[in-house]
Order: C-alpha cells, then structure tokens, then sequence
C-alpha cells in the first residue's frame, strides 16, 4: 500500500478512536471536544484541498478532447436540404400537404387539445402561407359566417400589435353567443384554400422545378438516391468518439467498470454473442465480428421503430383490409374518387346556400328595400350555425375519403409495412390524427413527439426489414433476424429479440462497440475510470446536502 | 516539521490512480463525520 493513503487510513482510525474516548458529560468538556474537532476538522479540510487539487490537475492531464467535427456540420446541413427537396417532389401528396396546411389545418380541427394564444398562432401561419403566394387576405374574405367576420376584423386589425387583448377579447364575446367560432375560422380557411388551389399548386410546381436545377436533381428517383447516399454519409461519420464515450460515463449512462478486462459483464457479453469463440488474434475475423454486430444493432432498431408503431399498422390493416377487393378493377378505384367528388359537390352545394343566408345577414335585407329586423337576424344566424355545423361534419367526411382515395390508389393485398410509412409521412394530417386515436394521446406535444419519431423511421432510406415485410401477412420477423445472424456465428435466440428487450441487445452492442473505440485509442480503460470518478466526487460536491 | 506535518506532504504521485480516488473519499468521508459529531451548544452554554 502507499504511504499517504496509509497514512491517511491509519491517522482517521486513530482520530476516530481519539475522539470516542474524549469525555462529553460537562458543558467544558463538551467545549474541548469541539476545538479537537475543530482542530482535526482543520487540518483533513487542507488535506482534502491538496488532493483535489491533485486529482483536478491529474484527470485534466489524460486529454480527451472534443474533436470538431466540422464535416459533420457540413453533411448535416446537406442532408437537411436533400431531404427538404425529398418533401417537396414527394410525388405522393399534394400542394395541401407541401405548404404545410394539413399540418395547420390538424391544429386548428384539434383545437381542444391548444389554448387560445396557439389557435392566434395558428390563424397567423394559415395567413403567412397566402402570403408566401402573394395573396394578402382581409376581413372580406372571411365571410363564411358573420362571427368569424366580426373575429378576424379585430384579429387583422391587430395583427402586428404587441397587445392582442382586444382579439381575445373579442373572442370571449363570441364564444359565448357560438361556441363553435373556431370550426367556422376552420372552415373559411378550408373554403379559402379551395379558392386559391391553383395558385398554390403553381407556386408548388414552380418551387419544384427551380430547386431541381438549382441542385442538379433530375428526378423523385434522383433525389432519393442523392439522399440515401447523403445519409449513409452522416451515419458513418457521427459515429460515437472516445469524447462522446467519456461524457456519457459521466453522466451514468453506463457502468465504465463494465469496461474493465476483468469484468464479468464484459467478459460474459463477448462471450455470449459469439456461438462458436473467434480467434482474438485474427484480425479480419474480429472486425466481421464487431461489422456484423453493427448490422445486427441496426435491425434491431429498425424492429424496435417497427414494433413502437404497430399499433397504427394494425389499425390501418383493420381499417382497409376490406379494401383490398375494390382496388382489383381499375374502375372499382374509380369508384372511390366519385365518392369524394360526390362529397365536394355538397360541399358546395351546402356552401351556396350558407351564402345565401349570410348575404341577408350582412346586409341587414332580405332582398331589395326589405330590411330585417332583430328576431329576423337572430334566426337567420341560427341558420347559419345549423348550416355550418353540417358542412363541418360533410368536411370530416371529406377528410376521410381523401385519405382513403390515396390510400386506395397504392393499396393492394402485398402491400408493405415501407408503403404504409410512405403513406403517413406523406399525409401528416392523417398520421397525426391516428396517433392520437390509436395511441389515446390528447396532449398535442406528445403527439408531435410522436409524429416526429415516426418521420424519422419513415424517412430512414437504410430501412431493410420494413421494406419487404408485408402489411397483410403474418411474418415472424424475429426468427428472420436470428437465423440471418446464426448463419455468422452471431449468438442471438427469438427470446432475446423479444420485444421487452431489444433495448438490452442494444446496450450489449453498445458496450462492445465502445470498448473497442477505447482499446484502439491512446488512452486506458482505467485513466478514463479515473476522469469519470473525479467528475462523481467534484459534481457530489457541488449538490447541495 | 513535526512528524505529523511531514505525512502531509508525501507525494501523491506515488499512489495509483484508484488509490488516489479513494485517499479523496476516505478523507471526505472523515470531514462529513467531523461535522456530523460537532456537539451543538446553546449560545449562554457556550459563554460560560
């Protein structure tokens, strides 16, 4: 043993012993106790200072240093705008969903699940999308009922003012009288966008063919395969770094013990991956041990992505299932567009004659030199609302067969689990509107904390089990993983890829991968213990007792 | 020097690391003990 560190146990054994013996019946007694403690308090508070110094100085002296990663930066950005032209050429959706109203018109049928200063924010990016096309709306074009008229007189009004008690105000007296006022703003919006859909749509197209010459992109096909190249690219340079090792043992993401040669978890998770053991010494087959347990860990992810979202694949399979027959003859698919046309014919049909009685309410007659008087205007506002009602529920109706009209035009009974990702990524109104009903979720962050993950799956190009597994048939996707691994000496049982589980595959994976970045580095498992315990004892220090 | 203070200044660059993590934690283990066993007086107790 060291001297100070003996030193130090056997001076605090004899301190302690002291300090037991030391009488503290009488007040003075009790005194001399304290300046002993006091003394001794003293002098182990110094020691403490010189070896935490020490210790300081000593961890900052094995380097490890953030490296940056300015190429990183570079193919980040890359990949961002690849895969921003990737959403504007989807050939799947509409100019709706390139402009981002699904997004916004979602928010605004949800409203419940925002407060009124989101549904202001909202009313303002519906605006700043007219007037990305240069159509700069007023308070004549929200007409759909005379209470929208009268909120979005005052909201344009104070639209750039810091003050917007006026609008709340004036939303409060509304509601009151009809509670329905946003539905109505809802559908103005809707009736607006209708209106102005070939601008839109040419704004789109025009959008789409200056970024495809601006980025030398020829195609949709030409796009995703600039962005899967891109994003193979980020993969393999964002890979973790020894820094990135440290800071996480830092912060207990994992036991750096477990790094040790000698420890028993890092002894028993190398072993046990392995069916037959490998020859240390032959180099080429450990990097195919450590290659292959690379894929093995981005199978798993893409099945933990996969069984994350099952519940919305189940509920679309029980949903068009029943579809599938009509989807056989092209005519039959024809049938579902009439569906849709038949809804927008009564739409407008509808929507005339919500004209009609708005027409009298705004201008107080009811034809010429008839002026109405106060019970007539309140029953023609009543119509107005009874009307509106209806084209709400006609626009939900809408909704679902616009949806269902694009679904019916890719499904069919070997449909994949990949089309249906393409499916909600490419209609985020409906993904988001799933994911509430079928993950019961009201809370409109959590919703959009999941939509985003869900993106994030959909728009992985490096996707391999997804893409063959169909949506109608059952697949046992674990044995297909095990045997694939089996078959390269990989240990891995249908158990283990159980769905409770694949988190601790990862984390065996993970804690191979990153012992093998600190074996190949400069720097020992035991100086980087040492760094992570300084950072414990000085971050204990710092919590308040 | 006393003996005592000559201890003080052994050179901590002898020890091995995970001793130097544990001289730290021996000796603030100590220091929390030294102020846990601090005896409280009442302020006219202490006067006296």
């Amino acid at each position: 043993m060291s001297s100070f560190l003996k030193f130090i146990e056997e001076d605090i054994s004899a301190k302690r012993a002291l300090l037991s013996t030391l009488p503290t019946t009488h007040k003075r007694d009790i005194k001399k106790f304290n300046v002993k403690i006091n003394e001794i308090d003293e002098k182990y508070l110094s020691y403490k200072e010189a070896v935490k110094k020490y210790l300081i100085a000593k961890s900052k002296s094995f380097k490890v240093n953030k490296e940056e990663n300015k190429e990183l930066d570079k193919v980040t950005k890359e990949l961002d705008k690849i895969e921003h032209i990737k959403f504007i050429l989807n050939p799947m959706n509409t100019y709706l969903e390139k402009m981002g109203f699904d997004n916004l018109l979602y928010q605004i049928r949800y409203y419940y699940d925002f407060n009124l200063d989101s549904i202001n924010e909202i009313i303002e990016e519906l605006l700043k999308k007219f007037e990305l096309v240069n159509i700069n709306l007023n308070s004549d074009d929200f007409k759909y009922t005379c209470y929208v008229n009268e909120y979005m007189f005052v909201f344009l009004n104070n639209r750039n003012k810091d003050d917007f008690s006026e609008v709340n105000d004036v939303f409060e007296k509304i509601y009151w009288v009809n509670p329905d006022i946003i539905q109505h703003i809802e559908l103005n919006f809707r009736k607006l966008i209708k209106k102005h859909s070939k601008t839109f749509e040419n704004y789109i197209h025009k959008l789409q063919k200056n970024i495809m010459k601006e980025n030398d992109i020829k195609d949709y096909a030409d796009c995703l395969q600039k962005y899967k190249s891109v994003y193979k690219n980020k993969q393999s340079i964002e890979k973790e770094t020894l820094f990135d090792i440290v800071e996480k043992a830092k912060e207990n993401k994992f036991d750096i013990n477990t790094f040790f040669e000698d420890s028993k978890v890092r002894i028993s998770t190398y072993n046990n991956f392995m069916i037959e053991p490998i020859d240390t010494d032959n180099k080429e087959m450990v990097e195919k041990f450590y290659d292959d347990l690379n894929k093995l860990k981005a199978n798993v992810l893409e099945y933990y992505n996969y069984t994350q979202f099952l519940p919305l694949f189940n509920n679309f399979k029980e949903e068009y299932e029943k579809e599938i027959p009509l989807t056989i003859r092209a005519a039959e698919r024809k049938d579902a567009n009439k569906m849709l046309k038949n809804i927008e014919g009564q739409i407008a049909k509808k929507e005339e004659s919500l004209n009609k009685v708005n027409k009298q309410i705004f201008s107080h007659s009811s034809g010429l030199f008839k002026k109405l008087n106060e019970a007539d205007l309140r029953l023609l506002k009543i119509e107005s609302v009874k009307i509106s009602k209806e084209l709400y529920d006609l626009y939900k109706e809408y909704d679902q067969e616009y949806f269902k009209e694009k679904v019916l035009l890719v499904l069919n009974g070997s449909l994949t689990i990949s089309d249906v990702l393409n499916l909600y990524y490419s209609y985020d109104y409906f993904k988001k509107k799933d994911i509430k009903k079928v993950l019961n979720i009201n809370n409109y962050k959590e919703i959009l904390k999941y939509s985003e993950e869900f993106d994030l799956f959909a728009n992985n190009p490096l996707n391999i089990i997804t893409t063959g597994l169909p949506l109608f048939e059952e697949s046992n996707i674990k044995r297909v993983i095990m045997n694939k691994y089996r078959l390269n000496n990989i240990n891995i049982t249908e158990a283990e890829i159980d769905e409770d589980n694949l988190m601790n595959i990862i984390d065996r994976i993970n804690l191979l991968s990153r012992i093998k970045i600190v074996e190949e580095s400069d720097i020992t498992v035991e100086k980087i213990w040492f760094i992570v315990q300084v950072d414990k004892l000085l971050k204990k220090e710092k919590k308040p007792q | 020097m006393n003996k005592e203070e000559s201890k003080v200044n052994f050179d901590l660059s002898t020890l091995k690391l995970s001793e130097l993590v544990n001289v730290y934690t021996e000796i603030n283990e100590f220091v929390d003990f030294l102020n846990e066993s601090k005896i409280v007086q009442e302020e006219d107790d202490a006067d006296e």
